[in-house]
């Protein structure tokens, strides 16, 4: 067989297919429509049914559509939300897969923020190495960023095997606000940043956001150090009751059903501390954590 | 100009291209390039999962028009027999366009791959080492290995059925340009043409003979034997109390691995194995370490092996060093490569050790069975003995081996 032949005969029939539709839509495309003409264009892209018998057709338009930068963006991102929902197809819609995948990276660096970023996002969650490319360049020289600091963090924390670590923590010794908090969410599963949250855990000086953060880190790379922390900071009256409350439903959480409390005493102090405590939030984790120790 | 053997640690994406680019040129490329397939060189140390793949894929890519090496080929078939990256997959089936006798088991591999891609395509260029995303004349990974099949041709008939198999149950699943690739291919091979098919192939009980072929008779190291392991429940114990006095095997594997052919499957088959040596009754240790033991505590390791089917014993352990890694990786010459965080890339590795703590078998780079790994217990009942007792080598004798690149990992 002629793979040319094969190809080209295909083109034009999803060509075929595509002017149809178009004649089926007559009135609906004019780029002269305005914002209210994008708007029906955009909610028609969103209702329209999957039409398993023109199914190749339907993408082809739509990624047309994503694609071209002279629709309005409301019309493009209808067409990716289309998109995306068409993926859930699984099986039936793997053909258009890569097409697919080459019009997100096409759009990643799109004039539109907010198509960029969403086209960035599905990118990142399969995590494409072209994506995370433009998200590692955007981190080291701010003039090229794509997104924000934070949201480019978050996108490539969805590869724990993206090497980001160090960039990471040069983030988090930089930024404030949320771009520090996301570069310490990537380093959650870094063992060499154990201390650092062990540090930020205890340190009532910093947001409870953080310390919340670090909890979990510290939970998740060593559970033993967690536990001992925690119990300094349930028992420490001086501290917040948000975050002791926090420390002890994670212990209560990280404990195996039926298992035997490490430290009696301990559990006598948070026996003690419900009596005591007006907290709801720590009477709530009090109880939680008595009901796993005692189960 | 000189050129670098290979690319300097630390290199960015565009001086490493420049760098494999400048290598191909080379009168030795093959052998350059082979060595820079080793998890364990240099040029990956520091690098993430995605680059490494892309670095390796570029690599063997270049075989293509280099012609495919006899020591490249343990690197090609294991990409199309576990492999999950589309690129470095998609390579592989480029790689073995260069080989002047085909493997006799490639052609079923590539169908396999096939299969295992499928909802996973994505689009490669081999013409320039970054990802892009305005590639002209664009092809897939599906799309290259289906075209390998094709000019392989009647070489690689003995794929047909299940090539056949594959396009039948799932033709639809295919884009029209891969698909008409699989036609292509199919026909193909179809014709009943007789073709030497294999210098360097091997025919499946061959298979087995080389994944397993390298044996080993020197004595364990002292440091080695005095190494502190801990175990899934946290009982710290050195190699010597763990693994003498019967035999053992003990493979390597992470529990953030991806790859579910892989570190998955690997304590899957683990926790089967310990089954079947407790049937058989024989005296032998089954255990698991893990590359990853900053990361892999004994909690995590005793819920991922339970999850696979573990039943913890004495015999049968999920374990991981306290402290670094690498004097296991240097003890065994595993092939693994890490980043900053986590491991990077690895291949299957499985060493079974006689009772005193000989390597007597070892399992590298392709996927082994249970029954594979039972005979070479049964064997290493009668301990080894080493021809010549060689003096251990320094850690950094050991790095300057690995990083010269000289002896290609896999092709021990």
């Amino acid at each position: 067989m002629d793979v040319d032949r094969y190809r080209k005969r295909y083109e034009a029939e999803l060509a075929r297919a595509l002017a149809s539709e178009r004649r089926g839509r007559a009135g609906t495309r004019s780029r002269a429509d305005g914002p209210a003409g994008a708007a029906s264009r955009a909610d028609a892209i969103r209702a329209a049914p999957i039409d398993e018998e023109n199914l190749a057709g339907r993408v082809v338009e739509l990624l047309a559509t994503l694609r071209d930068r002279g629709e309005p963006v409301a019309v493009r991102e209808a067409a990716l939300q289309a998109l995306g929902a068409l993926d859930f197809l699984g099986p039936r819609f793997e053909p258009f897969r890569a097409d697919y995948r080459q019009a997100l990276r096409e759009v990643a660096t799109d004039p539109r923020r907010r198509l960029r970023e969403n086209a960035l996002e599905l990118l990142a969650i399969a995590k494409d190495p072209f994506a995370q490319d433009l998200l590692r360049r955007g981190l080291e020289r701010p003039e090229d960023a794509l997104v924000s600091n934070a949201r480019a963090l978050q996108f490539l924390a969805y590869d724990d095997h993206a090497a980001i670590a160090p960039l990471a923590r040069r983030v988090y010794e930089r930024a404030t606000g949320t771009a520090r908090e996301e570069a310490l969410r990537v380093l959650a599963t870094d063992p060499r940043s154990e201390r650092l949250f062990a540090r930020l855990l205890e340190d009532k000086s910093e947001k409870p956001s953080i310390r919340r953060i670090s909890a979990s880190a510290l939970q998740t790379l060593n559970p033993e150090a967690f536990e001992k922390a925690a119990r300094r900071i349930v028992a420490d009256d001086g501290d917040s009751n948000d975050i002791r409350a926090t420390a002890l439903a994670a212990m209560a959480h990280g404990r195996e059903a039926g298992e035997r409390s490490a430290d009696p005493r301990f559990d006598d102090t948070v026996r003690a501390l419900i009596e005591t405590t007006r907290s709801t939030a720590l009477r709530s984790s009090i109880r939680r954590f008595l009901r796993a120790t005692e189960a | 100009m000189a050129v670098p053997a290979s690319p300097p640690r630390g290199a960015v994406a565009a001086e490493l291209a420049a760098a494999i680019d400048a290598t191909r040129r080379l009168p030795d490329a093959a052998d350059r390039l082979v060595a820079m397939l080793s998890e364990g060189a240099p040029l990956y140390a520091g690098r993430g999962s995605n680059e490494a793949e892309r670095m390796r894929g570029y690599v063997l890519a270049s075989f293509e028009t280099l012609g495919l090496p006899a020591e490249a080929v343990p690197f090609v078939l294991e990409e199309l027999e576990t492999g999950r990256n589309p690129y470095a997959v998609a390579a592989a089936g480029r790689a073995l366009r260069g080989a002047t006798m085909v493997p006799a088991e490639a052609p079923e591999l590539l169908v396999a791959a096939i299969a295992r891609l499928l909802g996973h395509d994505d689009v490669v260029s081999f013409e320039r080492f970054a990802p892009d995303a305005h590639v002209g004349n664009a092809r897939t990974a599906l799309g290259e290995l289906a075209s390998t099949l094709a000019l392989l041709g009647p070489r690689a008939k003995r794929a047909l059925p299940s090539l056949r198999a594959l396009v039948d149950g799932e033709g639809a699943s295919f884009s029209p340009a891969v698909r008409a690739e699989l036609d292509e291919a199919v026909r193909a091979l179809d014709p009943d043409v007789s073709t030497p098919v294999s210098c360097c192939g091997r025919s499946d009980h061959e298979r087995a003979a080389a994944t397993a072929d390298a044996h080993h008779g020197s004595a364990a190291p002292a440091e080695l034997r005095a190494l502190t392991l801990e175990d899934q429940d946290g009982r710290r114990l050195t190699v010597s109390e763990a693994f003498s006095g019967r035999p053992t095997a003990l493979a390597f594997f992470y529990t953030r691995c991806t790859n579910p052919d892989k570190c998955s499957l690997t304590v899957t088959r683990l926790a089967e194995l310990a089954r079947r040596l407790a049937d058989e009754e024989l005296d032998a240790n089954v255990a698991g370490i893990s590359y990853d033991p900053a990361f892999d505590r004994p909690g995590r390791l005793r819920s991922y092996g339970a999850d696979r089917g573990m039943a913890f014993s004495p015999r049968c352990s999920l374990m991981r060093t306290i402290g670094p890694f690498d004097p296991l990786r240097d003890a065994f010459d595993l092939g693994v490569g890490f980043g900053p965080v986590t491991v990077n890339r690895h291949r299957l590795d499985l060493v079974v050790l006689d009772a005193s703590l000989v390597v007597a078998r070892r399992f590298e780079r392709r996927l082994w069975h249970e029954d594979e790994v039972l005979d070479a217990l049964r064997a290493a009942r009668e301990p080894i003995r080493p021809p010549r007792p060689s003096p251990p080598r320094s850690s950094r004798a050991r790095g300057r081996e690995r990083s010269s690149g000289r002896r290609a990992a896999g092709s021990r």
